[in-house]
């Protein structure tokens, strides 16, 4: 753990200090054009950094491989990512097995036999 | 204490408003029985999605599986277990159906919360997964993702491939109720060519674009394209376009496709920085210099970028002079090829090292 919150710090210094300079004379993405005006200033690298982080550190607590996790992290675009970071573990994850069936039904059936002879 | 009857009687109640679609459980079947689209088709069903019953807890690769088949890229839900499924929830998050089918090259849209736009889309053709909870409450939630591939006004129901079950008509209005659980959450896997027909021009390019993002660069090109004979006068479009052609090294097409967008959007910033990179690209440096002078008069938060462009050029452009002027101070060299070979080595690392210095200014 120690070591963990050791490389993220490390991490989190030297994108801080690195992404500043990063702007350089070239092409201006698409992405950068859809985004509204407001969006772009409040564009915090930093932030977005982290969670991209945090949300491929959910994703191997939750079984995955790290580069798979990484893999999965990468093809997801900024917005997805802070759509879901720091809730992945509420958000909807359509399943349903038959077993997940069977618990309902269980318990439908009992409410309705507690609810009529109570 | 109420007698059994009288609960008998409100379950009764509760069950039969559920499914006449009453406006309180789901509003939207009602709004539709009470007033039918006149354009929309009576009914609907798209034989030709393909089936791939779901294993326990595969319903995200399954569901995902039949979409992006239906989309023209064969898949099975094996390929996808990979790219979806979180073993750690025993299911699949809705961000990442829509990462996995753009990983496959095709576009992913979230509908519009609206049934009426699901409906528009089955009749223009196109299968749509769709998340439902059938949790009884709140705290036990019971997530499924289904494909919906058609329907029916007269009989009120909706066809969807679900589990194990190839085709199972299920009532609208009970339909609507578990799909209203999720708010209404649905999603598209199109081939790149085809735009849905609800769709909106914001947020179609921001499905084109995250396509670009992904790598798929030539299919994102044709739905740039596809964007664009729906919404002409796109920015996003026309700058996607740009941006894809140039990064398939086709200028030309860059050039041109800029060159629109600033003359149509002649308040974008970003329009008149590509475009004079471009220009410079292709050593046009007096039109890049226009393009540059003008992309950083109109300020903006692009401005740092854009601001290095217009320095970029005019280095070029003295990188350039100051070739012209060697050649003009030997005029009386018989042999006139070698001297511009070695001009152009020679000003190349000289313009990079002054870019370098000059950036972090900037």
């Amino acid at each position: 753990m120690k070591f963990l919150s050791k490389l993220i710090s490390q991490l989190l210094i030297l994108s801080m200090v690195v992404l500043p300079f990063s702007t350089q004379a070239g092409m201006i993405g698409t992405d950068q054009v859809v985004a509204s005006a407001t969006a772009q200033a409040n564009r915090d690298k930093v932030r977005e950094f982290v969670s991209r982080t945090d949300v491929q550190k959910q994703f191997e607590a939750l079984g995955l491989t790290a580069s798979t996790a990484a893999e999965r992290v990468n093809a997801m675009t900024q917005d997805e990512i802070n759509r879901v970071a720091g809730k992945i573990d509420s958000l909807p994850a359509g399943a349903s097995s038959s077993t997940g069936w069977w618990i309902a039904g269980v318990i439908v059936v009992g409410l309705i036999i507690w609810y009529f002879w109570k | 204490m109420y007698s059994f009857k009288a609960r008998l009687t409100a379950g009764f109640i509760f069950l039969s408003a559920l499914l006449s679609g009453c406006s309180f459980i789901a509003p939207q079947t009602y709004a539709l029985k009470e007033k039918r689209p006149a354009d929309l088709p009576r009914r609907v069903e798209l034989t030709e999605v393909p089936f791939y019953p779901q294993d326990d807890y595969y319903c995200g690769p399954s569901a995902l599986a039949m979409a992006v088949t239906a989309a023209g890229v064969p898949v099975v839900p094996e390929d996808l277990v990979d790219q979806v499924y979180l073993p750690g929830r025993k299911g699949s998050l809705q961000v990442e159906m829509l990462a996995a089918a753009r990983r496959r090259g095709l576009i992913a849209y979230e509908l519009a919360p609206r049934v009426e736009d699901l409906l528009r889309e089955l009749a223009a053709g196109t299968p749509a997964i769709v998340l439902e909870n059938f949790g009884p409450f709140k705290w036990y939630p019971i997530w499924h993702y289904s494909v919906v591939v058609g329907y029916d006004l007269d009989r009120l129901e909706v066809i969807r491939r679900s589990g194990k079950r190839p085709r199972l008509p299920t009532p609208l209005p009970v339909f609507e109720k578990i799909w209203r659980e999720e708010d209404y959450w649905s999603m598209l896997v199109l081939p790149p060519e085809r735009v849905p027909v609800t769709a909106t021009e914001t947020k179609y390019a921001a499905a084109v674009v995250a396509l670009e993002q992904s790598g798929h660069l030539k299919n994102s090109l044709i739905a740039y394209n596809a964007l664009l004979k729906r919404w002409p006068d796109s920015l996003t479009g026309q700058m996607g376009r740009g941006n894809v052609a140039y990064a398939l090294h086709d200028l030309e097409t860059a050039e041109a496709a800029f060159k629109q967008a600033a003359q149509e959007h002649t308040d974008s910033a970003a329009a008149f920085n590509n475009l004079a990179n471009v220009l410079g690209e292709r050593n046009k440096l007096n039109e890049a210099l226009a393009a540059a002078e003008k992309a950083v008069a109109l300020g903006g938060p692009m401005l740092p970028a854009t601001e290095a462009t217009l320095e970029e050029i005019r280095q070029k452009i003295a990188a350039a002079s100051a070739e012209d002027a060697l050649r003009a101070q030997k005029p009386a060299v018989p042999v006139a090829a070698p001297a511009p070979a070695q001009a152009t080595p020679a000003a190349k690392p000289k313009s990079k090292t002054r870019k370098k210095k000059t950036a972090p200014a900037a």
